[in-house]
């Protein structure tokens, strides 16, 4: 065990938690929870169902950033330490993130793209009943509001409470402003073509553009209208024709790029979305490019 | 994740046994106490009630409320109070669980001791037979009027059958 230790201090790596280490950690933690239960309760219960202990322990441990389960040396600091103002200050820092957050929504429903659906709007319009419903002090891990708008890249579950709604803002607020560069009546006909019932069901608004925008950057051709006509769509399937899949990713990815540059997006996170995006597309038209062609990944908006 | 591990069940048996022997020195006027033997069991009882009925406790436990509650009763007597606490202990934190988490702590006991005493005759089974909707009105409104409870329209032949 000393050795484990000492060779982890020369490659300064922190050794895990000692066995005493970490019942220290518990009983600072446990006590806090009994602190957090007390005041949860208003002191009118002693005890708590089983479900809603662990319900405030989860919300300790994300705003502490703590996994129960980890032994991980970085917790070292926290032992001995006052726990209650460890977690006042976690609960700033939430605090913080939450004002950040109900900006970016803001922004987003002051700026909607051209089209949307009723996903997106009822997604919008719960997320609004969020920042006043969300317990920082109690279930700060719990995420109390309806997300059903599926996004083209979602968000990690393991992101939990404003840490996920957050990072779900930042990832609409990137598909919104790709939306934004495009005129109403580009999106609606490409979007027809993508699922006549584009506003009733769950989609995602940002793909099929995505799709066809990087597929014309790819030919040199104006994103604009996001249109591509058959002939153009045999120039992309005789690019793709002897590509490996690798190929067409990076091939993807260099679209994507160009895209960018055309569009004048600067965000490097935007940029980077795009590009994760466009590589999505390398398997299934690899997939498609064997089997009948890519009519279903670059659209035909007019017919 | 189990997060409720993190309890200690020794500790817990040492600091239910402090707070009985604390109960014990008030107690004593109304002839009941508890000898070291009955609080241990007790305090096993109370781990094993919570577990049952899925709770925990935090700090204090319930015990000295109850024993508050209930020690002027006309209904304890010393050769039954262990275990008639230990019962006592164990519908709490039915009770408790049954209704939603409706009751305070302060609400339930109260209900407790108005249906023990003025219908139930001290009896515990008519207690633990008692229907949950009936204890939260008695527990919120602290009366029995209004209750099935008021005029005794409770058959006593089918709780102690």
């Amino acid at each position: 065990m000393d050795e484990i230790i000492a060779r982890a201090g020369q490659q300064g790596i922190e050794p895990p938690l000692s066995p005493e280490e970490q019942l220290l950690l518990q009983q600072q933690l446990l006590s806090l929870l009994a602190r957090q239960t007390a005041h949860y309760t208003a002191g009118d219960s002693s005890s708590v169902p089983v479900e809603t202990a662990e319900r405030l322990l989860r919300s300790i441990c994300f705003t502490l950033h703590i996994h129960p389960e980890s032994d991980s040396g970085e917790y070292r600091t926290l032992l001995g330490q006052d726990m209650g103002v460890l977690l006042a200050r976690g609960i700033e820092q939430l605090q913080q993130k939450l004002e950040d957050g109900q900006a970016l929504w803001t922004a987003l429903v002051t700026h909607l793209p051209p089209v949307t659906n009723i996903a997106l709007r009822d997604t919008l319009g719960s997320i609004g009943t969020f920042w006043g419903r969300y317990d920082i002090r109690f279930l700060a891990q719990e995420i109390p509001c309806d997300i059903d708008y599926q996004l083209a890249r979602p968000v990690p579950e393991t992101l939990q409470g404003v840490d996920y709604v957050n990072r779900y803002l930042q990832h609409l607020a990137i598909e919104s402003d790709f939306l934004c560069r495009f005129r109403k009546e580009a999106l609606v006909p490409l979007l027809r073509a993508y699922c006549p019932d584009y506003n009733g069901l769950l989609i995602n608004l940002y793909e099929p553009a995505a799709a066809n925008a990087v597929g014309l950057a790819l030919l040199g051709e104006s994103p604009e209208m996001l249109d591509i006509a058959p002939e153009v769509r045999g120039e992309l399937e005789e690019l793709f024709a002897h590509q490996t899949k690798q190929e067409i990713r990076e091939t993807l990815a260099a679209g994507a790029r160009q895209l960018a540059d055309m569009l004048a997006i600067q965000s490097p996170m935007a940029r980077e979305y795009l590009r994760g995006c466009a590589e999505d597309l390398a398997p299934r038209i690899a997939t498609a490019r064997d089997h009948g062609g890519l009519s279903g990944i670059f659209l035909s908006a007019r017919k | 994740m189990n997060e409720m591990q993190l309890f200690s069940q020794p500790m817990q048996i040492i600091q239910t046994k402090m707070e009985l022997t604390q109960c014990n020195q008030m107690t004593e006027r109304y002839g009941l106490t508890l000898s070291d033997q009955q609080m241990e069991q007790i305090a096993l009882r109370r781990i094993d009630a919570l577990q049952a009925t899925g709770r925990v406790e935090f700090g204090e436990s319930i015990l000295r409320k109850l024993v508050y509650a209930f020690c002027d009763s006309p209904y304890i007597r010393q050769a039954e109070y262990a275990n008639m606490l230990a019962e006592l202990l164990d519908l709490f934190y039915y009770f408790k669980g049954e209704c939603m988490e409706q009751l305070t702590d302060d609400e339930l006991i109260e209900g407790m001791r108005l249906v023990f005493d003025e219908a139930a005759s001290g009896s515990l089974s008519f207690l633990a037979n008692l229907d949950r909707e009936i204890m939260e009105e008695v527990a919120q409104t602290g009366s029995l009027e209004g209750t099935p409870l008021e005029d005794g329209e409770i058959d006593w032949g089918d709780i102690d059958g």
